[in-house]
């Protein structure tokens, strides 16, 4: 395919830092697995091992530039944290990308709006604290992947010769070395009206969303209703009293040692399949041509296996 | 009785064999000769043990006693009996032919044999009857406390060597008597004694009585074993080296004013004369405070730590005034360890002395700083508060930090701006003092972790906005986060003060609520109650981040809001009882930073906690139920004033003794033999009861050493990130290298500060790499062990870096408290390169990483996606050749992963040195 190393069906891609280190990053096409719960576009996504700890999705992006537009990058190491909140770091990430690539903001809208349109009330929104463009660094020898905006330009890359070590391209939008920590120190420190409206948001959110969730549960009659002075109010109605819920359930013992609730509760399906004879004779007919039909399969599979262990003498 | 010559003489240095240095006047035959007619009187006739006893005590010995219990008995007999004042005799058949008073007035120490005509301990120091006493007290502790716990005390007593000075003086000593002259020679006494040095050797004994008076408990002279010497020669020869060792009585040892008697009302004018001939020109007539008039000794100190110094200024001024022997002539190496605790004196100038800025420093200053700060909070948590008032009151402030303990290494220092802008950059930091605020507890937190957290900074920001409206000057902050960038669950808001003092301060609350949430998390209850058991624990609980995250928040839920505060409650209680305790730590503590391991409960920063080490120190001090004899010390100081006496001279009275006990406990502590640990009874009885023992999360411990103490079973909380067994052992091995510099230094008596030094210094041949710091951006540079002092006070005038430059600029004259750019570089490459190397940093001013590679990466290994690690095809045609078949192999990557570093630290790094190791 081309002249470049190959190790374990990994491009190797060296990369110099400077002239006497060179660094390895291992690059091969994604292939989407399908209990992986995240699964990227297969036939545009790269899958890089070894990955410098200190890169960034800029960095990555410069270093692919010549191949093609990359959509986005994933660091497997937080991916997981990404995808928690994303309605938190959306609005951070679409000012990373929207310079470099639109397409991207494109896909992402409609999904977004999609999502708000199922929500019948608008979630307040939480005020992010302010954040500097900082370098974060993970772990060494992280994975990542990088997913190219057509297939053309992963083809492009697998077919370029990667034996010239490249220099790295540290952008210098993020800071590193002392900036960085002299950055990391005042971000952390932000003024204090954004750490309460941030504050204040946030808890609106919850409070958004304990609402919601109390709106879906059984308990339909709400919660206790609690004074100012942390009295809580008891109305009529009901044995147990409404402020709990309306009713007191009781646990069984099985319950109680397994955390498991009892199979009563499953719908047994109400129409008879062996009611009349001819749902019988049906039922045992089908049986048997599944019979047939499962033994001229095992046959066939056999036939194969007979034929590939046939000796073959060069 | 072969057994008590053994102890006595082989182990505790009072005979002649061996190296090391034996008590003076003091042969164990001697000693021992009595003992063997101690016992064989007392075995005859019943009577005569009541003698010894001289009490009227009961018999301590009779017919039927085993052959330990009579080695008991005797260690009992010379620990209890006080040999000064009550003579003792054998009886004899026909009763004494002298009495007891003639045989006191011209021995110290009398102890007649049966025979009536031999004073067997003639010529006996006092000071060495004592010393005799505590060590075999010593023993008896060793014996007593072995049978309680399961352990054979048969080595300790009989095996280990128990001569070393440092562990058993307070202070000791190395005084060259080749130039003595004494100032009133006296003739019969020389006679008496038998040779001159013998003379010189007693007098000096008494000179020193009388001027340490009761500073100390014990004086002991010693002086190196003699050699063995030919038949030829007459006269032994003998070593003009001395070691004075002394034994403080922590009441009074640094009192700073001698009374004398007082010439207006005193009758007897011989005394104020004698007063005046011993004391020369130090002698000053002075009139007190309670109207006496008296002649008196004054001791001028100017701060603290020189007041640890006046017992070492008596000794030295005695031997001069009466013996001549010069400065140069009485050594000791206590000023070197002060002077490791100390800050250069280009930056401390701006502190103390004349030219200081009159900022107030040290402990005191620091706790009056926290409690303004604690009174600023509260007074907002009250109705005062008026519209910036806190919607909960703040139950309880707790400190937690070093600096409100006297434990940390160097006394704290504000850093008020008019200072700041004469110090140059490197020198300028300013140590956050952490505490923890409580509120009131109240049923409207939400029930959610992450909402928690972000009340946490409502709170946080409500606070800092009403601080900075009310205290004029005080700057307050909120910090978000941490460096390592975590979960929004974990539990990172802090409160940032700096006031205008220049304490700066940072600040958590404590919701306990987080700990019952946490834990639902961790054992999967979040939905179900309480009483109810989840059975398919397996399946869920194991995966899932929250889960991971839960447990590191638990584990330092427990660490920061539980343990800290008792830890700190307990250590300064410590500190107050025991006035060397504080300063054996700080030493401990400096030592553990000169070898680049010290800092981070949290696991972020080295391998030793500081807590840890407060614990390992206070093992010395503290015995069973210290805290209840503290009290009762109190209450019947003159009852039982002895006994009380006699158990304090085991605890070290300096800091100096206390640092070599912990040498000597390290070198040898063996962490995983009993799997137990060591147990600290640092807790007493009373401050635990009705205390709730908090869980400890202990499965993701790393650490081997198990420091248990009353509320931490496992004992190892402060242990949990380290040391782990590689860096456990590389702390036996430097505590071995100190042990013997230690020694060295007690038999040579190396002069003053120079060679206290070499002990803190840190030999670097061992790392792979060595990384070289920026020492002008470094801003603690000016702790470093050995600062290049022109680094440090040239800088202003200097022409300036770009890198100082550039930080200068970003400071823009603002103090950023604790910011330290070495230490975050480290943690960053400490948690990058995790399974990659070892990486080693002083945290005071080091201005050097090291970097020991994870030796079985450099073995090729099969390719693999998750690696973690930077790695690279192994280049090596023969290694391919073999492996090419199945996978292909990789190795690590040293100088890809070196360039990362550089990357990281651009700014910071100065060069990388990679050590070539054969």
């Amino acid at each position: 395919m081309s002249s470049s190393t190959l190790i374990n069906g990994f491009t190797v891609i060296p990369i110099s830092y400077s002239s006497s280190s060179i660094h390895y990053i291992y690059a091969r096409a994604h292939v989407s697995n399908k209990k992986a719960p995240n699964s990227w576009p297969s036939g545009r996504t790269l899958f890089l091992v070894n990955a410098p700890p200190d890169a960034t999705e800029r960095d990555l992006i410069l270093l692919l530039k010549p191949y093609g537009t990359v959509e986005k990058v994933i660091f497997d190491s937080d991916s997981a944290v990404e995808d928690a909140d994303e309605e938190d770091s959306d609005s951070e990430d679409g000012e990373e990308e929207g310079g470099v690539h639109n397409h991207g903001d494109e896909e992402s809208q409609p999904r977004k709006r999609q999502k708000l349109t199922m929500k019948k009330v608008e979630p307040p929104k939480v005020l992010p604290l302010p954040s500097m463009p900082l370098r974060k660094l993970r772990k060494t020898g992280q994975t990542a992947h990088v997913v190219f905006l057509d297939t053309s330009s992963l083809d492009r890359f697998f077919s370029a010769s990667h034996t010239k070590p490249r220099s790295w391209p540290n952008s210098s939008e993020e800071p590193s070395g002392l900036s960085h920590y002299l950055a990391l120190s005042d971000s952390l420190r932000p003024p204090l009206d954004a750490v309460r409206q941030h504050a204040n948001s946030a808890m609106d959110l919850y409070e958004f969303e304990l609402a919601k969730s109390k709106r879906q549960s059984k308990y339909k009659k709400g919660e206790a209703i609690v004074d100012e002075d942390g009295f809580t109010l008891v109305t009529r109605g009901g044995a147990y009293g409404q402020t709990v819920g309306g009713g007191v359930a009781v646990a069984t013992k099985k319950f109680q040692e397994t955390g498991e609730t009892s199979e009563r509760t499953k719908k047994h399906s109400k129409e008879k399949t062996s009611f009349y004879a001819f749902q019988k004779a049906e039922k045992q007919r089908n049986e048997l041509l599944q019979l047939k039909k499962n033994w001229e399969l095992d046959k066939a599979k056999v036939e194969k296996l007979k034929a590939s262990r046939r000796f073959n003498p060069y | 009785m072969p057994l008590l010559y053994f102890v006595v003489g082989k182990s505790e240095g009072y005979g002649e064999s061996g190296e090391g240095v034996s008590v003076q006047g003091s042969t164990v035959r001697d000693l021992v000769a009595p003992f063997e007619i101690l016992v064989w009187v007392d075995e005859e006739t019943t009577s005569a043990g009541r003698k010894f006893g001289g009490r009227g005590k009961k018999k301590q010995l009779g017919k039927g006693l085993s052959s330990y219990q009579l080695f008991r008995a005797a260690l009992d007999f010379l620990a209890k009996h006080d040999f000064e004042n009550e003579p003792v005799f054998v009886k004899a058949e026909g009763g004494h032919r002298y009495t007891s008073d003639e045989y006191s007035s011209t021995h110290d120490v009398v102890f007649v044999d049966s025979s009536s005509t031999v004073n067997l301990l003639a010529g006996v120091h006092p000071g060495s009857m004592k010393l005799l006493g505590i060590d075999a007290r010593r023993t008896l502790e060793t014996l007593n406390s072995s049978s309680a716990s399961s352990g054979d005390p048969f080595p300790e007593v009989f095996l280990s060597d128990h001569r070393d000075l440092q562990t058993r003086f307070d202070l000791v000593i190395h005084v060259d008597l080749s130039t003595a002259k004494p100032r009133s020679p006296n003739y019969h006494e020389t006679l008496d004694s038998g040779s001159a040095s013998n003379a010189t050797l007693s007098s000096i004994s008494s000179v020193l009585t009388q001027a340490l008076g009761d500073r100390v408990r014990v004086i002991a002279i010693l002086h190196p074993t003699p050699n063995t010497r030919p038949l030829s020669q007459a006269h032994p020869s003998t070593s003009h080296i001395i070691h004075i060792g002394l034994i403080y009585n922590p009441v009074h040892a640094w009192r700073q004013v001698d009374h004398g008697p007082n010439p207006a009302s005193d009758p007897d004018p011989v005394a104020v004369e004698q007063f005046r001939e011993f004391w020369g020109d130090k002698a000053e007539l002075r009139r007190f405070k309670d109207g006496s008039i008296v002649e008196s000794v004054v001791w001028d100190v100017k701060t603290i730590d020189e007041k640890t110094l006046i017992p070492r200024r008596i000794v030295a001024f005695v031997l001069k005034r009466h013996f001549g022997i010069g400065e140069e002539g009485v050594r000791g190496w206590q000023e070197g360890f002060d002077g490791v605790l100390r800050l250069p004196e280009s930056v401390s100038r701006f502190y103390v002395g004349e030219n200081g800025l009159g900022v107030g420093v040290g402990f005191k200053a620091a706790l009056g700083a926290f409690d303004g700060v604690v009174k600023a909070i509260k007074v907002l948590s009250s109705d005062e508060g008026g519209n910036d008032a806190l919607p909960l009151s703040v139950m309880n402030i707790s400190p937690t930090s070093e600096f409100l303990r006297y434990t940390s290494v160097f006394s704290p220092v504000p850093l008020p701006d008019s200072i700041a802008s004469v110090l140059s950059m490197n020198t300028r930091y300013l140590n956050p003092i952490e505490f923890v605020i409580e509120f009131e507890r109240s049923s409207r937190w939400p029930d959610d972790l992450r909402a928690v957290q972000k009340v946490k900074l409502a709170f946080l920001e409500k606070i800092a906005r009403g601080l900075m409206g009310r205290v004029p000057g005080l700057r307050a902050a909120v910090i978000v986060g941490d460096a390592a960038g975590t979960d929004d669950m974990n539990d990172v808001a802090r409160l940032e003060i700096v006031t205008e003092e220049g304490w700066a301060f940072v600040g958590r609350i404590w919701h306990d609520r987080e700990a019952v949430l946490l834990d639902r998390i961790i054992n999967n209850t979040a939905s179900t109650l309480p009483h109810v058991t989840r059975k398919d624990k397996s399946q869920s609980q194991r995966q899932g981040k929250d889960y991971h995250t839960a447990i590191q928040a638990r584990e330092s839920y427990t660490r920061l809001y539980i343990h800290a505060p008792m830890h700190h409650r307990a250590i300064a209680k410590l500190c107050h009882h025991f006035p060397a305790f504080a300063g054996t730590v700080r030493i401990a503590k400096r030592w553990f930073a000169a070898h680049w391991l010290l800092g981070g409960a949290d696991g972020g920063g080295g391998y030793v906690s500081e807590e840890a080490v407060e614990l390992l120190c206070a093992k010395f001090f503290v015995k069973e139920g210290w805290e209840a004899e503290m009290d009762r010390d109190i209450e019947e100081e003159e009852k039982d004033a002895e006994k009380i006496e006699q158990r304090k001279m085991v605890v070290p009275g300096s800091k100096e003794r206390g640092f070599a006990s912990l040498i000597q406990f390290i070198k040898e502590w063996n962490w995983d033999e009993q799997g137990e640990g060591i147990f600290v009874p640092l807790y007493g009885s009373s401050s635990i009861l009705g205390l709730k023992q908090p869980k400890a999360v202990s499965s993701m411990s790393t650490g081997v050493w198990k420091i248990r103490t009353a509320m931490d079973e496992e004992g190892c909380i402060w242990t949990m990130f380290g040391p782990d067994a590689i860096i456990a052992r590389r702390v036996r091995a430097l505590a071995q290298a100190t042990w013997g510099c230690l020694k060295g230094m007690e038999m040579n008596g190396m002069s003053g500060g120079g060679s206290v030094l070499t002990i803190f210094d840190h030999p670097t041949d061992d790392y792979n790499v060595i990384i070289d710091l920026d020492r002008t951006i470094l801003s603690r540079y000016h702790q470093n062990i050995a600062p290049d002092v022109s680094q440090l006070s040239q800088l202003l005038r200097r022409k300036k870096s770009s890198n100082e430059d550039e930080l200068a600029a970003a400071l823009g004259g603002k103090i950023r408290p604790g910011f330290d750019p070495a230490m975050l570089l480290y943690k960053d490459l400490k948690r990058v390169y995790q399974d990659t190397f070892r990486i080693f940093h002083d945290p005071f001013g080091g201005d050097r990483f090291g970097i020991v590679w994870d030796p079985s990466l450099k073995q090729p290994r099969p390719f693999r996606v998750l690696g973690s690690f930077s790695f690279c095809v192994t280049s090596s045609a023969e290694a391919k050749g073999k492996k090419s078949k199945d996978k292909d192999s990789v190795v690590l990557n040293e100088q890809g992963v070196l360039g990362e570093i550089e990357r990281m630290g651009r700014g910071i790094i100065n060069g990388i040195t990679i050590n070539v190791q054969e």
